[in-house]
């Protein structure tokens, strides 16, 4: 299977924000739903890139990649199924830290 | 013939004394100014990131704090890998880790819309906040002593 490419500035929003739905239109919620789940369930991986958008805030991130495993994927199989490309380290960091932690919340 | 030959190794090594001294003036004059550069940057970098933990704090304390507030909360701390890393005072593993935490406590609990409320100033988060910024700010001028000193 081809190993996809999303480039979330371009692809979602430049501006993500927000955990949940009710918080706004490009929430880590709906990026999980619509970009990360879809991976997951055709047994795919991907690369994702995080430059371009205008800041992270934690809880999209813990929402979008932390809830992957409250949704019942497991923490390895999220590991292995995609791949953080940004020039701040700290947001892969972060991700890992909450996919690995995702199931705690 | 011996005579010339004395004359021009002692001119040789009068040039090459000449030479290395000017390199070795020359690299304590770099280094100085290297020294200053950084440090002015550092100094901006620290009002940066009080300006930050007190704008985050503030956000924490209001009611309604304005969504424009968060959109500067975030980018602000998006700025600071580009503007730390390329000074190279810390290591990246320690810097990922620093950025990480200060956005986690800043960022992950009372920041959206739906669930903001008006946090007590005695909160754990608004510690956390403070802890956090304090910690960068430490790791930057332990940095910069242990680099220049």
């Amino acid at each position: 299977m081809a190993r996809r490419k999303i480039h979330l500035a371009e692809d979602f929003s430049r501006y993500p924000a927000g955990r949940v739905k009710t918080d706004g239109p490009y929430s880590g919620e709906r990026f999980r739903v619509e970009f990360l789940e879809p991976v997951l369930k055709e047994d795919g991986c991907a690369d994702i890139y995080l430059d371009g958008a205008r800041g992270y805030g934690s809880s999209f991130l813990e929402e979008a990649f932390g809830g992957l495993v409250r949704q019942g994927y497991s923490v390895e199989q999220v590991l292995k199924a995609f791949t953080i490309h940004a020039t701040d380290k700290s947001l892969k960091f972060e991700i890992r830290d909450y996919i690995n932690h995702g199931g705690e919340e | 013939m011996t005579d010339l030959s004395a004359e021009w190794v002692g001119q040789i090594v009068s040039w090459l004394l000449i030479i290395l001294g000017w390199s070795l003036i020359n690299r304590h004059q770099n280094d100085r100014e290297t020294r200053k550069e950084i440090h002015e940057r550092l100094d901006h970098l620290k009002k940066t990131v009080k300006n930050l933990e007190t704008r985050a704090i503030t956000y924490h304390l209001e009611e309604n704090p304005a969504p424009l507030t968060s959109l500067k909360i975030k980018s602000t701390l998006e700025l600071l890998w580009s503007e730390i890393a390329p000074l190279k005072l810390i290591d990246s593993d320690d810097l990922g880790e620093l950025i990480f935490y200060l956005r986690r406590d800043i960022t992950l609990c009372n920041f959206d819309a739906e669930s903001h409320i008006p946090l007590s100033p005695d909160s754990r988060q608004l510690q956390e906040i403070g802890a956090s910024s304090q910690r960068l700010l430490t790791k930057l001028d332990t940095a910069f002593i242990s680099r220049f000193h």
